[in-house]
């Protein structure tokens, strides 16, 4: 084997694995909320936009420091509070979707190691057209100014 | 044209004290006869007496209803798994207590978490969950029938959800904030969405109420 064909093989590999981005029109501005040290779940939170002409999917949201994430919508309905799981998120074309305290969310469950203000976290969003987009996000205190619970007295 | 002058200000100063006398016995009189002087959430005139319950605190000590005598108790019921409307209303708390404590040398305030998952939240899971918030903050668990004891009194539904291949489970939980008086009577019922400043308004407005009683 030539020493080209050694060095082009793996090259080519590697952008074949790489995620095929190219047409997809999304924006992922994402942070995780900080919680109590001991936290098995923490929520992530921020604006989802789509520019393009197509409606975007999310399918599944991966990260190599939680066990799992969910996308979920918090419901407060005569006076009960709970989270329901929403199998995929469709952000419509043009249109942006927020993730804020109190309504949609990520769920991170059950962090490998305990993170706090600062942290950086890679997070791999998988969408229902197979393009797969890698992003790191950071860890933020809360700030509550911004929650539903003041949009919405 | 000088001693009108005084004589003018003389009336008006002493119209002055006989209309904030008058104010005071007026607003005093309407408390005492008031049956519902319509607070939102006040359980009023019927608030509900607590019977002697056992909880379990942060520490690992006993906490029943002695512990609410002679003090004011805000209490929510969440657990630690939820980062989303639990962190939200314990934040609340925070942010109206830390305003509350600067007003309030005399601190006869106690703001408590209580778990309805206390197999998950074990006493060392809610210490480092509560006094996250704020060091001054009371966690309660125990076993589920320590918890019952309580939620029970207070009429707080939960539901624990099935669990998943992982062993995680969802809770439900109520949202609102729920207010014990120095009598350990249940007083007030705050319904969510809750801010610092309603929480605030409507915890003073109740005191006050409270202390225009006795
Ligand atoms: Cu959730």
């Amino acid at each position: 084997m030539s020493r080209l064909a050694l060095i082009m093989i793996p090259l080519m590999v590697s952008l074949y694995l790489a995620p095929v981005q190219a047409g997809d029109t999304i924006s992922l501005n994402i942070h995780i909320a900080e919680a109590p040290p001991t936290a098995r779940a923490l929520a992530g939170y921020g604006v989802i936009g789509n520019t393009g002409d197509q409606d975007i999917t999310i399918e599944s949201v991966h990260s190599s420091l939680f066990e799992a994430i969910e996308i979920h919508e918090s419901i407060v309905r005569d006076d009960m509070a709970g989270m329901r799981p929403i199998d995929e998120l469709t952000i419509p074309s043009g249109t942006e979707l927020a993730l804020e305290p109190g309504g949609r969310h990520l769920m991170l469950i059950r962090p490998v190691q305990p993170l706090s203000e600062g942290d950086q976290v890679p997070l791999e969003f998988t969408l229902k057209n197979g393009n797969v987009h890698r992003i790191t996000v950071v860890v933020k205190k809360p700030d509550h100014d911004h929650s539903r619970q003041h949009h919405h007295p | 044209m000088f001693k009108n002058r005084i004589l003018q200000s003389t009336l008006f100063i002493t119209g002055l004290i006989v209309l904030g006398a008058l104010f005071g016995v007026f607003t005093s009189e309407y408390y005492q006869r008031n049956e519902d002087p319509e607070i939102a959430g006040l359980l009023w005139p019927n608030p509900k007496q607590l019977r002697p319950f056992a909880t379990i605190d942060q520490d690992r000590e006993v906490f029943g209803l002695d512990r609410m005598r002679g003090k004011w108790s805000l209490l929510f019921f969440g657990y630690t798994h939820c980062p989303d409307i639990c962190p939200l209303t314990m934040a609340t708390l925070n942010e109206f207590y830390d305003q509350f404590k600067k007003d309030n040398l005399n601190n006869d305030l106690q703001v408590i978490f209580v778990t309805v998952d206390p197999q998950r939240d074990t006493a060392e899971m809610l210490k480092s969950y509560v006094e996250y918030f704020n060091t001054d903050f009371i966690g309660l668990g125990g076993n589920q029938l320590q918890v019952d004891s309580l939620t029970r009194q207070l009429g707080i539904a939960y539901m624990l959800y099935e669990q998943d291949e992982r062993g995680d489970y969802l809770v439900d939980h109520s949202a609102s904030v729920f207010l014990v008086d120095p009598e350990g009577r249940l007083l007030a019922v705050f319904q969510a969405p809750h801010t610092p400043a309603t929480i605030h308004d409507t915890f003073l407005e109740i005191r006050d109420f409270y202390n225009s009683q006795s």
